[in-house]
Protein backbone atom coordinates (compact mmCIF):
# COMPACT_ATOMS: atom_id res chain seq x y z
CA UNK A 1 0.00 0.00 0.00
CA UNK A 2 2.74 2.40 1.06
CA UNK A 3 4.74 1.48 -2.02
CA UNK A 4 1.71 2.12 -4.20
CA UNK A 5 1.32 5.64 -2.81
CA UNK A 6 5.03 6.23 -3.10
CA UNK A 7 5.00 5.22 -6.77
CA UNK A 8 2.03 7.42 -7.46
CA UNK A 9 3.76 10.38 -5.83
CA UNK A 10 6.97 9.93 -7.81
CA UNK A 11 7.48 13.01 -9.94
CA UNK A 12 7.19 11.26 -13.29
CA UNK A 13 3.89 9.48 -12.68
CA UNK A 14 2.44 12.51 -10.96
CA UNK A 15 3.34 14.65 -13.95
CA UNK A 16 1.42 12.43 -16.32
CA UNK A 17 -1.47 12.10 -13.87
CA UNK A 18 -1.71 15.90 -13.60
CA UNK A 19 -1.61 16.20 -17.36
CA UNK A 20 -4.38 13.66 -17.78
CA UNK A 21 -6.81 15.21 -15.34
CA UNK A 22 -6.11 18.76 -16.45
CA UNK A 23 -8.73 18.89 -19.19
CA UNK A 24 -11.64 17.23 -17.35
CA UNK A 25 -10.88 19.46 -14.39
CA UNK A 26 -10.99 22.54 -16.60
CA UNK A 27 -14.45 21.63 -17.94
CA UNK A 28 -15.70 20.79 -14.45
CA UNK A 29 -14.45 24.15 -13.12
CA UNK A 30 -16.00 26.11 -15.97
CA UNK A 31 -19.37 24.39 -15.61
CA UNK A 32 -19.55 24.68 -11.82
CA UNK A 33 -18.46 28.31 -11.74
CA UNK A 34 -20.88 29.05 -14.58
CA UNK A 35 -23.79 27.50 -12.72
CA UNK A 36 -22.76 29.21 -9.50
CA UNK A 37 -22.45 32.63 -11.14
CA UNK A 38 -25.77 32.28 -12.94
CA UNK A 39 -27.67 31.19 -9.86
CA UNK A 40 -25.90 33.75 -7.73
CA UNK A 41 -26.42 36.69 -10.05
CA UNK A 42 -29.91 35.91 -11.41
CA UNK A 43 -31.74 33.28 -9.34
CA UNK A 44 -30.84 34.24 -5.77
CA UNK A 45 -33.25 36.83 -4.32
CA UNK A 46 -32.27 40.44 -3.71
CA UNK A 47 -31.14 41.32 -0.23
CA UNK A 48 -33.78 43.43 1.53
CA UNK A 49 -31.21 45.94 2.76
CA UNK A 50 -28.26 45.76 0.39
CA UNK A 51 -30.20 45.20 -2.83
CA UNK A 52 -28.22 43.69 -5.67
CA UNK A 53 -24.90 44.87 -4.22
CA UNK A 54 -24.76 41.91 -1.88
CA UNK A 55 -24.13 39.60 -4.86
CA UNK A 56 -20.40 40.27 -4.57
CA UNK A 57 -20.61 37.77 -1.72
CA UNK A 58 -20.40 35.01 -4.35
CA UNK A 59 -16.83 36.00 -5.14
CA UNK A 60 -15.76 37.49 -1.84
CA UNK A 61 -16.67 34.73 0.58
CA UNK A 62 -15.36 31.76 -1.46
CA UNK A 63 -12.08 33.63 -2.00
CA UNK A 64 -11.76 34.31 1.73
CA UNK A 65 -12.53 30.68 2.58
CA UNK A 66 -10.06 29.47 -0.03
CA UNK A 67 -7.33 31.74 1.35
CA UNK A 68 -7.47 29.76 4.60
CA UNK A 69 -8.09 26.43 2.88
CA UNK A 70 -4.96 26.85 0.77
CA UNK A 71 -2.94 27.60 3.88
CA UNK A 72 -4.24 24.47 5.58
CA UNK A 73 -3.29 22.46 2.52
CA UNK A 74 0.18 24.04 2.61
CA UNK A 75 0.67 23.15 6.27
CA UNK A 76 -0.18 19.54 5.46
CA UNK A 77 2.21 19.56 2.52
CA UNK A 78 4.95 21.22 4.58
CA UNK A 79 4.63 18.58 7.27
CA UNK A 80 4.87 15.84 4.64
CA UNK A 81 7.82 17.54 2.97
CA UNK A 82 9.80 17.85 6.20
CA UNK A 83 8.96 14.47 7.72
CA UNK A 84 8.96 12.13 4.72
CA UNK A 85 11.10 14.34 2.49
CA UNK A 86 8.76 13.84 -0.45
CA UNK A 87 9.76 15.98 -3.40
CA UNK A 88 6.19 16.25 -4.62
CA UNK A 89 5.14 17.87 -1.33
CA UNK A 90 7.90 20.48 -1.64
CA UNK A 91 6.68 21.24 -5.14
CA UNK A 92 3.13 21.39 -3.80
CA UNK A 93 4.00 24.16 -1.32
CA UNK A 94 5.96 26.22 -3.78
CA UNK A 95 3.18 26.04 -6.38
CA UNK A 96 0.32 26.71 -3.96
CA UNK A 97 1.72 29.83 -2.26
CA UNK A 98 1.10 32.26 -5.17
CA UNK A 99 -2.44 30.89 -5.60
CA UNK A 100 -3.18 31.45 -1.93
CA UNK A 101 -1.71 34.93 -2.22
CA UNK A 102 -4.07 35.71 -5.11
CA UNK A 103 -7.13 34.40 -3.27
CA UNK A 104 -6.25 36.51 -0.24
CA UNK A 105 -5.74 39.57 -2.45
CA UNK A 106 -9.09 38.93 -4.19
CA UNK A 107 -10.83 38.61 -0.83
CA UNK A 108 -9.31 41.90 0.36
CA UNK A 109 -10.05 43.82 -2.85
CA UNK A 110 -13.64 42.60 -3.25
CA UNK A 111 -14.09 43.20 0.46
CA UNK A 112 -13.15 46.84 0.18
CA UNK A 113 -15.25 47.26 -2.97
CA UNK A 114 -18.14 45.88 -0.94
CA UNK A 115 -17.24 47.91 2.12
CA UNK A 116 -17.28 51.27 0.35
CA UNK A 117 -21.06 51.42 -0.31
CA UNK A 118 -22.08 49.37 2.77
CA UNK A 119 -19.83 50.67 5.54
CA UNK A 120 -18.96 53.95 3.83
CA UNK A 121 -15.22 53.30 3.82
CA UNK A 122 -12.72 51.24 1.87
CA UNK A 123 -10.91 49.97 4.92
CA UNK A 124 -11.52 49.50 8.63
CA UNK A 125 -9.08 48.06 11.12
CA UNK A 126 -11.53 45.30 11.81
CA UNK A 127 -10.22 42.01 13.19
CA UNK A 128 -11.12 39.96 10.13
CA UNK A 129 -9.64 42.44 7.69
CA UNK A 130 -6.45 42.83 9.65
CA UNK A 131 -5.82 39.13 10.04
CA UNK A 132 -6.50 38.63 6.33
CA UNK A 133 -3.94 41.34 5.58
CA UNK A 134 -1.39 39.62 7.81
CA UNK A 135 -2.12 36.36 6.02
CA UNK A 136 -1.35 38.15 2.76
CA UNK A 137 2.01 39.25 4.17
CA UNK A 138 2.80 35.72 5.32
CA UNK A 139 2.00 34.38 1.84
CA UNK A 140 4.28 37.07 0.40
CA UNK A 141 7.10 35.99 2.68
CA UNK A 142 6.66 32.35 1.72
CA UNK A 143 6.74 33.20 -2.00
CA UNK A 144 9.81 35.35 -1.43
CA UNK A 145 11.73 32.69 0.41
CA UNK A 146 10.74 29.94 -2.03
CA UNK A 147 12.35 31.94 -4.82
CA UNK A 148 15.34 33.22 -2.85
CA UNK A 149 17.84 30.54 -3.86
CA UNK A 150 19.21 29.14 -7.06
CA UNK A 151 18.63 25.59 -5.88
CA UNK A 152 14.83 25.07 -6.03
CA UNK A 153 14.91 22.29 -3.43
CA UNK A 154 16.48 24.47 -0.73
CA UNK A 155 14.01 27.26 -1.49
CA UNK A 156 10.98 24.98 -1.24
CA UNK A 157 12.14 23.36 1.96
CA UNK A 158 12.78 26.77 3.54
CA UNK A 159 9.25 27.70 2.50
CA UNK A 160 8.04 24.55 4.27
CA UNK A 161 9.73 25.60 7.52
CA UNK A 162 8.24 29.11 7.27
CA UNK A 163 4.79 27.63 6.60
CA UNK A 164 4.99 25.53 9.76
CA UNK A 165 6.21 28.45 11.91
CA UNK A 166 3.33 30.51 10.51
CA UNK A 167 0.90 27.72 11.33
CA UNK A 168 1.78 27.97 15.04
CA UNK A 169 1.15 31.69 14.88
CA UNK A 170 -1.91 32.13 12.70
CA UNK A 171 -4.56 31.20 15.31
CA UNK A 172 -2.81 33.39 17.90
CA UNK A 173 -2.61 36.27 15.44
CA UNK A 174 -6.29 35.87 14.66
CA UNK A 175 -7.44 35.93 18.28
CA UNK A 176 -5.09 38.67 19.42
CA UNK A 177 -6.12 40.89 16.53
CA UNK A 178 -9.75 40.23 17.37
CA UNK A 179 -9.13 41.21 20.98
CA UNK A 180 -7.22 44.33 19.96
CA UNK A 181 -9.81 45.44 17.41
CA UNK A 182 -12.81 44.88 19.64
CA UNK A 183 -11.16 46.85 22.43
CA UNK A 184 -10.23 49.67 20.10
CA UNK A 185 -13.22 49.89 17.87
CA UNK A 186 -16.33 49.05 19.71
CA UNK A 187 -18.92 47.31 17.52
CA UNK A 188 -17.58 45.79 14.34
CA UNK A 189 -19.47 44.57 11.32
CA UNK A 190 -18.95 40.92 10.71
CA UNK A 191 -20.72 39.32 7.83
CA UNK A 192 -20.33 35.63 8.50
CA UNK A 193 -21.57 35.77 12.05
CA UNK A 194 -25.12 36.28 10.84
CA UNK A 195 -26.95 33.44 12.53
CA UNK A 196 -28.76 32.37 9.39
CA UNK A 197 -28.50 32.96 5.70
CA UNK A 198 -31.47 32.27 3.47
CA UNK A 199 -31.20 28.86 1.80
CA UNK A 200 -31.74 30.25 -1.69
CA UNK A 201 -28.78 32.55 -1.11
CA UNK A 202 -26.66 29.83 0.47
CA UNK A 203 -26.89 27.27 -2.33
CA UNK A 204 -25.14 29.45 -4.98
CA UNK A 205 -22.49 30.21 -2.37
CA UNK A 206 -21.80 26.52 -1.84
CA UNK A 207 -21.70 25.93 -5.61
CA UNK A 208 -19.26 28.80 -6.03
CA UNK A 209 -17.04 27.44 -3.27
CA UNK A 210 -16.91 24.05 -4.94
CA UNK A 211 -16.05 25.81 -8.19
CA UNK A 212 -13.29 27.80 -6.51
CA UNK A 213 -11.80 24.66 -4.98
CA UNK A 214 -11.85 22.97 -8.39
CA UNK A 215 -10.20 26.05 -9.86
CA UNK A 216 -7.52 25.92 -7.15
CA UNK A 217 -6.77 22.27 -7.91
CA UNK A 218 -6.68 23.01 -11.64
CA UNK A 219 -4.17 25.86 -11.30
CA UNK A 220 -2.19 23.83 -8.76
CA UNK A 221 -1.91 20.95 -11.23
CA UNK A 222 -0.70 23.24 -14.01
CA UNK A 223 1.83 24.98 -11.78
CA UNK A 224 3.06 21.68 -10.39
CA UNK A 225 3.66 20.34 -13.89
CA UNK A 226 5.88 23.32 -14.67
CA UNK A 227 7.70 22.98 -11.38
CA UNK A 228 8.26 19.26 -11.95
CA UNK A 229 9.83 20.05 -15.31
CA UNK A 230 12.09 22.56 -13.58
CA UNK A 231 13.07 20.07 -10.87
CA UNK A 232 13.71 17.21 -13.26
CA UNK A 233 15.18 19.17 -16.12
CA UNK A 234 18.16 16.81 -16.25
CA UNK A 235 16.17 13.59 -16.00
CA UNK A 236 15.87 11.28 -18.94
CA UNK A 237 12.09 11.12 -19.19
CA UNK A 238 11.81 14.91 -19.37
CA UNK A 239 14.42 15.06 -22.11
CA UNK A 240 12.55 12.41 -24.04
CA UNK A 241 9.34 14.31 -23.56
CA UNK A 242 10.74 17.63 -24.65
CA UNK A 243 12.70 16.41 -27.66
CA UNK B 1 24.16 23.56 29.96
CA UNK B 2 27.94 23.87 29.80
CA UNK B 3 27.75 23.69 26.03
CA UNK B 4 25.08 26.40 26.05
CA UNK B 5 27.33 28.72 28.09
CA UNK B 6 30.34 28.04 25.86
CA UNK B 7 28.31 28.80 22.76
CA UNK B 8 26.99 31.98 24.36
CA UNK B 9 30.53 33.08 25.18
CA UNK B 10 31.55 32.43 21.60
CA UNK B 11 28.62 34.42 20.24
CA UNK B 12 29.14 37.30 22.65
CA UNK B 13 32.80 37.56 21.71
CA UNK B 14 31.73 37.78 18.12
CA UNK B 15 29.22 40.53 18.82
CA UNK B 16 31.74 42.57 20.80
CA UNK B 17 34.22 42.19 17.98
CA UNK B 18 31.75 44.04 15.74
CA UNK B 19 30.49 46.57 18.25
CA UNK B 20 29.66 49.11 15.53
CA UNK B 21 26.71 46.98 14.40
CA UNK B 22 25.21 47.16 17.88
CA UNK B 23 25.82 50.90 18.07
CA UNK B 24 24.27 51.32 14.63
CA UNK B 25 20.99 49.85 15.79
CA UNK B 26 20.94 52.21 18.77
CA UNK B 27 21.54 55.14 16.43
CA UNK B 28 18.73 53.84 14.24
CA UNK B 29 16.43 53.79 17.27
CA UNK B 30 17.27 57.43 18.04
CA UNK B 31 16.65 58.36 14.42
CA UNK B 32 13.15 56.89 14.40
CA UNK B 33 12.25 58.79 17.57
CA UNK B 34 13.61 62.02 16.10
CA UNK B 35 11.77 61.49 12.82
CA UNK B 36 8.45 60.81 14.55
CA UNK B 37 8.95 63.92 16.67
CA UNK B 38 9.71 65.97 13.56
CA UNK B 39 6.77 64.50 11.66
CA UNK B 40 4.31 65.04 14.50
CA UNK B 41 5.39 68.63 15.05
CA UNK B 42 6.28 70.52 18.21
CA UNK B 43 3.25 69.16 20.07
CA UNK B 44 4.71 65.64 19.92
CA UNK B 45 5.37 65.42 23.65
CA UNK B 46 1.88 66.67 24.53
CA UNK B 47 0.29 63.54 23.15
CA UNK B 48 1.59 60.79 25.41
CA UNK B 49 -0.19 57.97 23.56
CA UNK B 50 1.72 58.98 20.46
CA UNK B 51 5.02 59.00 22.35
CA UNK B 52 4.40 55.54 23.78
CA UNK B 53 3.49 54.25 20.33
CA UNK B 54 6.59 55.74 18.70
CA UNK B 55 8.96 54.37 21.33
CA UNK B 56 7.41 50.93 20.85
CA UNK B 57 7.64 51.20 17.07
CA UNK B 58 11.24 52.36 17.23
CA UNK B 59 12.35 49.59 19.58
CA UNK B 60 10.66 46.80 17.62
CA UNK B 61 11.89 48.14 14.27
CA UNK B 62 15.48 48.57 15.33
CA UNK B 63 15.53 45.09 16.87
CA UNK B 64 14.06 43.49 13.75
CA UNK B 65 16.38 45.25 11.32
CA UNK B 66 19.52 43.82 12.89
CA UNK B 67 18.25 40.24 12.98
CA UNK B 68 20.44 39.31 10.03
CA UNK B 69 23.47 39.76 12.30
CA UNK B 70 22.59 36.44 13.96
CA UNK B 71 23.89 34.33 11.11
CA UNK B 72 26.00 37.14 9.78
CA UNK B 73 28.79 35.26 8.05
CA UNK B 74 28.32 31.85 9.61
CA UNK B 75 27.14 30.08 6.49
CA UNK B 76 29.68 31.67 4.19
CA UNK B 77 32.64 31.12 6.49
CA UNK B 78 31.65 27.56 7.25
CA UNK B 79 31.14 28.05 10.98
CA UNK B 80 27.83 26.22 10.80
CA UNK B 81 29.44 23.32 8.94
CA UNK B 82 32.01 23.06 11.73
CA UNK B 83 29.27 23.03 14.36
CA UNK B 84 27.54 20.21 12.54
CA UNK B 85 30.81 18.30 12.10
CA UNK B 86 31.44 18.57 15.86
CA UNK B 87 27.84 17.29 16.30
CA UNK B 88 26.77 20.26 18.37
CA UNK B 89 23.01 19.90 18.95
CA UNK B 90 21.49 22.55 16.70
CA UNK B 91 18.65 23.20 19.14
CA UNK B 92 21.11 24.34 21.81
CA UNK B 93 23.05 26.31 19.23
CA UNK B 94 19.94 28.21 18.20
CA UNK B 95 18.97 28.88 21.82
CA UNK B 96 22.45 30.23 22.51
CA UNK B 97 22.27 32.37 19.40
CA UNK B 98 18.88 33.79 20.40
CA UNK B 99 19.98 34.51 23.96
CA UNK B 100 23.26 36.20 23.04
CA UNK B 101 21.57 38.24 20.33
CA UNK B 102 19.07 39.43 22.91
CA UNK B 103 21.82 40.15 25.45
CA UNK B 104 23.67 42.47 23.08
CA UNK B 105 21.44 44.11 20.49
CA UNK B 106 18.02 43.98 22.12
CA UNK B 107 19.19 44.82 25.61
CA UNK B 108 21.06 47.92 24.49
CA UNK B 109 17.99 49.13 22.61
CA UNK B 110 15.75 48.37 25.60
CA UNK B 111 17.97 50.43 27.89
CA UNK B 112 18.04 53.36 25.49
CA UNK B 113 14.25 53.12 25.07
CA UNK B 114 13.66 53.21 28.83
CA UNK B 115 15.98 56.18 29.05
CA UNK B 116 13.89 57.86 26.33
CA UNK B 117 10.75 57.33 28.41
CA UNK B 118 12.57 58.89 31.35
CA UNK B 119 13.52 61.88 29.21
CA UNK B 120 9.91 62.39 28.19
CA UNK B 121 8.98 62.42 31.87
CA UNK B 122 6.93 59.24 32.29
CA UNK B 123 6.36 57.79 35.74
CA UNK B 124 8.70 54.98 36.93
CA UNK B 125 5.85 52.44 37.10
CA UNK B 126 5.28 52.71 33.38
CA UNK B 127 8.98 52.36 32.66
CA UNK B 128 9.29 49.24 34.82
CA UNK B 129 6.26 47.76 33.08
CA UNK B 130 7.71 48.71 29.70
CA UNK B 131 11.01 47.08 30.64
CA UNK B 132 9.39 43.74 31.44
CA UNK B 133 7.07 43.82 28.41
CA UNK B 134 9.69 44.78 25.85
CA UNK B 135 12.10 42.22 27.28
CA UNK B 136 9.54 39.47 26.74
CA UNK B 137 8.67 40.76 23.27
CA UNK B 138 12.28 40.96 22.15
CA UNK B 139 13.10 37.55 23.64
CA UNK B 140 10.23 36.10 21.61
CA UNK B 141 11.46 37.97 18.58
CA UNK B 142 15.01 36.69 18.85
CA UNK B 143 13.66 33.12 19.01
CA UNK B 144 11.67 33.69 15.81
CA UNK B 145 14.59 35.60 14.33
CA UNK B 146 17.09 32.75 14.71
CA UNK B 147 14.88 30.39 12.71
CA UNK B 148 14.06 32.89 9.99
CA UNK B 149 17.53 34.41 9.65
CA UNK B 150 18.96 30.92 9.25
CA UNK B 151 16.54 30.53 6.34
CA UNK B 152 17.35 33.85 4.72
CA UNK B 153 21.12 33.86 5.28
CA UNK B 154 23.03 33.94 2.02
CA UNK B 155 20.06 34.55 -0.23
CA UNK B 156 19.06 37.28 -2.63
CA UNK B 157 17.59 40.26 -0.79
CA UNK B 158 17.91 38.38 2.49
CA UNK B 159 17.58 41.27 4.93
CA UNK B 160 14.40 42.68 3.44
CA UNK B 161 12.89 39.22 3.14
CA UNK B 162 13.73 38.54 6.78
CA UNK B 163 11.93 41.72 7.85
CA UNK B 164 8.85 40.79 5.81
CA UNK B 165 8.83 37.33 7.36
CA UNK B 166 9.30 38.45 10.96
CA UNK B 167 6.78 41.29 11.15
CA UNK B 168 3.55 39.30 10.70
CA UNK B 169 4.66 36.86 13.38
CA UNK B 170 5.47 39.71 15.76
CA UNK B 171 2.00 41.22 15.72
CA UNK B 172 0.49 39.41 18.75
CA UNK B 173 3.26 40.28 21.23
CA UNK B 174 3.41 43.87 19.98
CA UNK B 175 -0.36 44.25 20.40
CA UNK B 176 -0.24 43.00 23.97
CA UNK B 177 2.94 44.89 24.85
CA UNK B 178 1.58 48.27 23.73
CA UNK B 179 -1.74 47.53 25.44
CA UNK B 180 0.14 46.94 28.69
CA UNK B 181 1.98 50.28 28.42
CA UNK B 182 -1.22 52.17 27.59
CA UNK B 183 -3.07 50.46 30.44
CA UNK B 184 -0.42 51.48 32.94
CA UNK B 185 -0.46 54.98 31.52
CA UNK B 186 -4.23 55.16 32.01
CA UNK B 187 -3.91 53.78 35.52
CA UNK B 188 -5.35 50.33 34.71
CA UNK B 189 -4.20 46.85 35.52
CA UNK B 190 -1.85 45.22 33.00
CA UNK B 191 -1.19 41.79 34.47
CA UNK B 192 -3.33 40.03 31.82
CA UNK B 193 -1.15 41.35 29.03
CA UNK B 194 2.01 40.36 30.87
CA UNK B 195 0.63 36.86 31.39
CA UNK B 196 -0.12 36.59 27.69
CA UNK B 197 3.40 37.70 26.79
CA UNK B 198 4.91 35.14 29.16
CA UNK B 199 2.66 32.42 27.73
CA UNK B 200 3.51 33.29 24.15
CA UNK B 201 7.20 33.32 24.98
CA UNK B 202 6.93 29.91 26.65
CA UNK B 203 5.06 28.47 23.67
CA UNK B 204 7.74 29.64 21.25
CA UNK B 205 10.55 28.61 23.61
CA UNK B 206 9.20 25.08 23.57
CA UNK B 207 8.65 24.84 19.81
CA UNK B 208 10.96 27.16 17.91
CA UNK B 209 14.41 25.69 18.73
CA UNK B 210 13.35 22.61 16.78
CA UNK B 211 12.14 24.73 13.91
CA UNK B 212 15.47 26.60 13.95
CA UNK B 213 17.39 23.32 13.87
CA UNK B 214 15.30 22.21 10.88
CA UNK B 215 15.96 25.57 9.25
CA UNK B 216 19.73 25.29 9.68
CA UNK B 217 19.69 21.74 8.31
CA UNK B 218 17.62 22.87 5.34
CA UNK B 219 20.19 25.46 4.39
CA UNK B 220 23.30 23.37 4.86
CA UNK B 221 22.95 20.82 2.06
Amino acid sequence: MFKLIRNFLALESFYFFARRIQKPLLYFTLIVIGIGLYSGLFIAPRDYQQGDAFRIIYVHVPAAWLSLFVYMYMVLAAFTALVWKLKIAEIGIKSAAPIGFCFTAIALVTGSIWGKPMWGTWWVWDARLTSELILLLIYGGIIGIANSTDDPRIGSRSAAVVTLIGAINIPIIHYSVEWWATLHQGPTVSKLDNPSIELSMLIPLVIMTVGFIAYFILILMIRMQNEIIHYERNANWIRKKLS
Amino acid sequence: MKLFLTLCRFELTRYFASLTDVLNSVAFFALIIIISAVAAGPTFTDNNTLVIGSVWTASVLSCVLTLDLIFNKDFREGTVDLFILCSVPLEILSLAKAFSYWLTNCLSIILVASFTFLLFGFQPGLILNFLSCISLVTLTMSLIGVALSALTANSKGGTLLLTILVFPLMIPPVIFGTRASLNVYNGLDSSNELLFLVGFFMLLLSTLPWASAAAIKTRIH
